[in-house]
C-alpha cells in the first residue's frame, strides 16, 4: 500500500497573530509553526496503515516556502519514508486553487493507492485543497474521516468511518482515493530520538516551482482585519448574596438569557 | 446611627468579644450574632460569616480538617494592616491563603480568620531593563508567568501546581519544580517582598545587593530569605518583586525508558557527574522519574507509546540555542545537543529506541501534563479513603544525589516488610528528591506506613539529607522535625516567630 500524505504548515495554535505591515498579510515574526494538525492525524493514520499491512510507503508532499521543510523533517521523524517538496517562498501567499493545481501536476507523475490529508487548515480554515487535488486527478474522494474500519491491501479496498451531523456514515471506496482525515482515536505518535536521526538521512525531493508552471491565483486578498476585542468581563463586587442578586439582574436585564 | 453612637457601641464590643480563641468566651457575645457582632462596628473590612461558605475555605489539597469563624478578603494592603492590627489587638488567628494547593494543612485554619490573598491580583510592573516583576500575591502564578513569557521574558520557578497556586502561595512555601534541576527554587528569584506583620506594621525588605557585610547574624542581614517559605507564620506578603531572566530560546521535552528503576537511578547519578565536567555532554533543566507505578498511572491516557519492559521513565527538558529560526530543519545546535544526547542515553541503559522526543509545544505541553497527573492523580484516589482514616501520604525527603540508590532500597525493604500496596515513586530525581507516596485505606494501614515514613526520614537525617524539600512542615509533617534539628534550634527558630509575632495569632498550628 503506497500512500501520499499532503501536508501544509500552519501557525501553532497558541500564536496571537498580528497583521503585517500591508493590510493583507500577517507579521510571520515570531511565529512557531506546527504541521497543520489535521495533516498531522492524517501522517499518523498512513503510518498505522503501513503499520498494518506490513509494506508499502508513506511519501509526504508538500508544497510553500522553504520554512515548510522544518515540517517535512518532523513528519519523517514520526515514521514517513521520504518526501517530495514543491519549495518556493512565493508559495506564502497564493489560494487553494493555485496550490491544488501545482499539487496536482507532481501528484501525477508518481504512484499510490492513496492520498490523505488533514480536514482542513487551522489557519485559514480552509478545506479546498485536498478536495480540487482530487478533483483535478479525477479521484474518489472521501472527507472528513475518523477511522478506517478495514484497510485490504491486496484487493485494494477500504472502509472508512465518516462522521456527520451525529451520525456514522460507513463508507466503502475502491482504490486509488483521497481521504481528509479528522482525529478520530488517533495522537500523532512522538518522534523518537532515534526517528529523528534517520530522518536527517531521509530524502526530501525539491521541485523547483520554475519547472512546473506558473503561479495564477484566481483570488486575492485585498486586506485582513482583526476581529473586533471582546467586551470586557463584568465582575460584580460585593458580599455574595449580593453579587448574585446583582448577577441574576444582569442576566435577565442586561443580557437577556433568563 | 451617628458616627457618635456607632463609636461608642465599638468600643463596647471590644470589652466584649475579648477572644474568639479557644471556649471562653464571654457570655453576652452569644446574643448578638457573629455576622452583626463583626461587620456591624468594622467599617474598614468585611468578614464573611457565613458558614457554609467559610467552610469552603477551611481544608487544603491535604485534606486536612480546619475549621474557622469567618473569612476575609481584602483588596488592598491598607485593608490587610486593617485586618492584622484588629486580630492583633483581639487575639484572634490568622491563617493567610493562596490558592490552598498546600499539601501539608499549611493552608487549613485553625479557628479565627481565613485571610484570603485571592482579591489581590494586580501585576504592578514588569521591567525589562532591570528584569524583574512587581506583583500582588493573588495572581494565579501560571497567569503571571504567561504574561511575562508574552512580554519575552521568562520566570523560572514551574511547581508542578502552577496553575493551581498563587505568586504569593509559592512564595510563602518556597515552592520548587522540575525546572528547579537547572535554575533552583523560589526563593532564589525573591528580591524584595512587602509584608504586613501580626501587628500591622509594614516591612518593606529587600535582599542585600552588596558583596560584604559583617553586621549582624546571617539570616537578618537578608529578612527577605526568612520569610520565602516561611508558610504564613511571620507576616502576610501583599506584595512581591522577582528576579526575570532571558526567555530560553528554544527547548525538547523527552521521555526516557529503562528496565529497572535502579537504571533510571544510575541515569540520573551519570547526568549529574556529567554536568561537573567542564564541558558537559548534556545539560537537561529538568530530570523526573517515574517508577512503574507512576508510568501505570500515565498509561492509559498517554499520547505515545510506553513500552511493556518500561520499568522507569525519566523525563527531561533540554534548551538549546539558535541563531535562525527552526530546529528540525537542520539547525546544527539541536541536531548536535540531540546527538549527545542519543550516546548519552545508550551509555546510560536507556532504551533507546523508545526515548522519545516533544518538539512541537502542543507536545511539550503534553508531556507536563502527564507529569502533572500523577499527583493530581494520588490526590484524587486518596480521598476516597479518607473517610475510612486512610487516605495519600507523601513524602517529601530529599538526600545528596549519592545516596540515592541507598534511601530508596531502604524505603522498599521497609515497605516489604508490610502489607501495604506498593507506593508511587516519582519526581524531582535530578535534586534527589523523589516523592515517595503511599494509599492508605484505611486507619491501619496508615498507621503501618506512617512507621515507614518515620523510619525513612531518620535514615534521610543520617544521609544528611532533609525532610521536607518543597512542600514545607505546615500541620502534618510537625512530628518529622525532630529528626532534623535539635531542640535548641526548634526554640531559636519559635523564638523569633515570638518576637515577630507575640500574640502568635499569625497561621497557628503551622510549622510548630
Ligand atoms: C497536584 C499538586 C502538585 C504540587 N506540586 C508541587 C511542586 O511541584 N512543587 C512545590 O513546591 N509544591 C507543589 N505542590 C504544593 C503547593 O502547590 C505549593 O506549596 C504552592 O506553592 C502553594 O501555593 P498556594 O497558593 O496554593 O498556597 P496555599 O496552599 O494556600 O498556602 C500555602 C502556605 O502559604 C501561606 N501563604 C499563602 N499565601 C501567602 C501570603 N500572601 N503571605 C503569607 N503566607 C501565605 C499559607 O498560610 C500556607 O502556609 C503541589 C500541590 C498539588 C496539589
Amino acid at each position: 500500500m503506497n500512500i501520499i500524505v499532503i501536508l501544509r504548515q500552519t501557525p501553532d495554535t497558541e500564536t496571537k497573530i498580528k497583521l503585517g505591515s500591508e493590510t493583507n498579510k500577517i507579521d510571520t515574526a515570531g511565529i512557531t509553526w506546527i504541521i497543520n494538525p489535521y495533516d498531522e492525524f492524517a501522517i499518523e493514520k498512513a503510518l498505522k496503515i503501513k503499520e498494518q499491512a506490513q509494506s508499502g510507503e508513506v511519501v509526504l508532499f508538500a508544497c510553500g516556502p522553504a520554512r515548510t521543510e522544518e515540517a517535512i523533517r518532523q513528519g519523517l521523524a514520526m515514521g514517513a519514508d521520504r518526501a517530495v517538496f514543491i519549495k518556493d517562498d512565493s508559495l506564502e501567499y497564493v489560494d487553494a486553487y493555485t496550490i491544488s493545481k501545482l499539487i496536482a501536476s507532481e501528484l501525477k507523475k508518481l504512484s499510490f493507492d492513496l492520498v490523505l490529508s488533514g480536514k482542513k487548515l487551522i489557519d485559514l480554515e480552509s478545506t479546498q485543497i485536498p478536495i480540487f487535488v482530487a478533483e483535478e486527478l479525477g479521484l474518489t474522494h472521501i472527507s472528513f474521516v475518523m477511522k478506517f474500519n478495514e484497510v485490504d491491501a491486496a484487493n485494494k479496498k477500504i472502509v472508512c468511518d465518516r462522521e456527520s451531523e451525529g451520525a456514522h456514515e460507513i463508507i466503502e471506496v475502491q482504490l486509488p482515493a483521497l481521504v481528509t482525515c479528522d482525529r478520530g482515536e488517533d495522537y500523532p505518535r512522538y518522534a523518537s530520538i532515534t526517528g529523528i536521526m534517520k530522518a536527517k538521512k531521509k530524502e526530501i525531493k525539491e521541485i523547483k516551482l520554475e519547472n512546473i508552471g506558473e503561479l495564477n491565483s484566481r483570488t486575492e486578498i485585498v486586506s485582513m482585519e482583526l476581529p473586533p476585542s471582546r467586551k470586557e468581563a463584568k465582575i460584580f463586587e460585593g458580599e455574595v448574596p449580593e453579587k448574585v442578586s446583582a448577577l441574576v439582574k444582569a442576566l435577565r436585564e442586561e443580557a437577556k438569557v433568563i | 446611627m451617628s458616627s457618635c453612637e456607632e463609636s461608642s457601641i465599638r468600643a463596647l464590643c471590644f470589652t466584649w468579644i475579648p477572644n474568639q480563641v479557644g471556649n471562653d468566651r464571654p457570655m453576652l457575645s452569644k446574643y448578638i450574632p457573629l455576622y452583626i457582632r463583626y461587620n456591624l462596628f468594622m467599617p474598614n473590612f468585611q468578614l464573611i460569616t457565613d458558614q457554609d461558605i467559610v467552610r469552603g475555605f477551611c481544608t487544603d489539597s491535604s485534606n486536612y480538617p480546619g475549621y474557622a469563624e469567618a473569612l476575609v478578603r481584602p483588596k488592598s494592603k491598607d485593608e490587610v494592616v486593617e485586618i492584622l492590627k484588629e486580630a492583633n489587638l483581639k487575639k484572634i488567628p490568622i491563617t493567610t491563603i493562596g490558592n490552598r494547593s498546600s499539601l501539608t494543612g499549611s493552608a487549613a485554619a485553625l479557628g479565627g480568620w481565613i485571610l484570603d490573598t485571592s482579591q489581590m491580583t494586580k501585576i504592578i510592573e514588569i521591567n525589562h531593563k532591570e528584569k524583574f516583576a512587581l506583583a500582588e500575591p493573588g495572581l494565579m502564578l501560571s497567569d503571571l508567568k504567561k504574561t511575562i513569557l508574552d512580554e519575552g521574558l521568562f520566570y523560572a520557578p514551574d511547581p508542578t501546581s502552577e496553575k493551581e497556586c498563587f505568586f504569593g502561595g509559592s512564595i510563602a512555601t518556597n515552592a520548587s519544580g522540575s525546572r528547579t534541576f537547572k535554575y533552583g527554587s523560589t526563593r532564589k528569584y525573591v528580591r524584595a517582598l512587602e509584608v504586613v506583620l501580626a501587628s500591622g506594621e509594614v516591612l518593606n525588605i529587600r535582599r542585600p545587593e552588596i558583596e560584604k557585610n559583617t553586621f549582624g547574624y546571617l539570616p537578618f542581614q537578608n529578612m527577605v530569605d526568612i520569610f520565602v517559605g516561611s508558610e504564613g507564620t511571620l507576616g502576610v506578603i501583599t506584595k512581591a518583586e522577582v528576579e526575570l531572566i532571558k526567555k530560553p530560546e528554544n527547548f525538547f521535552g523527552g521521555m526516557a525508558f529503562f528496565k529497572t528503576l535502579s537504571d533510571a537511578l544510575d541515569f540520573v547519578i551519570s547526568v549529574r557527574k556529567d554536568l561537573l565536567k567542564q564541558v558537559p555532554t548534556i545539560t537537561p533543566r529538568a530530570v523526573e522519574l517515574f517508577d512503574h507505578n507512576g508510568l501505570n498511572i500515565i498509561r492509559p491516557d498517554s499520547t505515545f507509546k510506553i513500552p511493556e519492559s518500561a520499568k522507569a521513565g525519566i523525563f527531561f527538558e533540554q534548551e538549546y540555542s539558535s541563531e535562525v529560526g527552526t530546529a528540525l530543519g537542520g539547525n546544527p545546535t539541536f541536531e548536535k545537543v540531540l546527538d549527545n544526547w542519543l550516546s548519552f542515553l545508550e551509555l546510560n541503559k536507556a532504551l533507546v529506541e523508545d526515548t522519545i522526543i516533544a518538539e512541537q509545544p502542543k507536545q511539550q505541553e503534553e508531556l507536563r501534563r502527564l507529569r502533572h497527573k500523577v499527583p493530581s492523580h494520588l490526590f484524587e484516589e486518596g480521598g476516597v479513603y479518607v473517610k475510612d482514616g486512610g487516605g495519600k501520604i507523601s513524602t517529601d525527603w530529599s538526600v545528596p544525589i549519592g545516596k540515592i540508590h541507598e534511601i530508596i532500597n531502604y524505603a522498599q525493604e521497609l515497605t516489604s516488610q508490610t502489607k501495604i500496596k506498593e507506593p508511587v515513586i516519582y519526581g524531582h530525581i535530578g535534586n534527589g528528591h523523589p516523592h515517595y507516596n503511599f494509599i492508605a485505606k484505611n486507619a491501619n494501614e496508615k498507621k503501618q506506613i506512617l512507621e515507614v515514613v518515620h523510619k525513612t526520614c531518620q535514615k534521610v537525617i543520617s544521609l544528611h539529607g532533609t525532610i521536607a524539600a518543597e512542600h514545607g512542615i505546615g500541620k502534618i509533617k510537625k512530628d518529622f522535625v525532630k529528626y532534623q534539628y535539635p531542640q535548641s534550634v526548634i526554640n531559636a527558630m519559635k523564638a523569633m516567630k515570638h518576637s515577630l509575632d507575640p500574640n502568635g495569632i499569625l497561621a497557628p498550628g503551622n510549622m510548630f
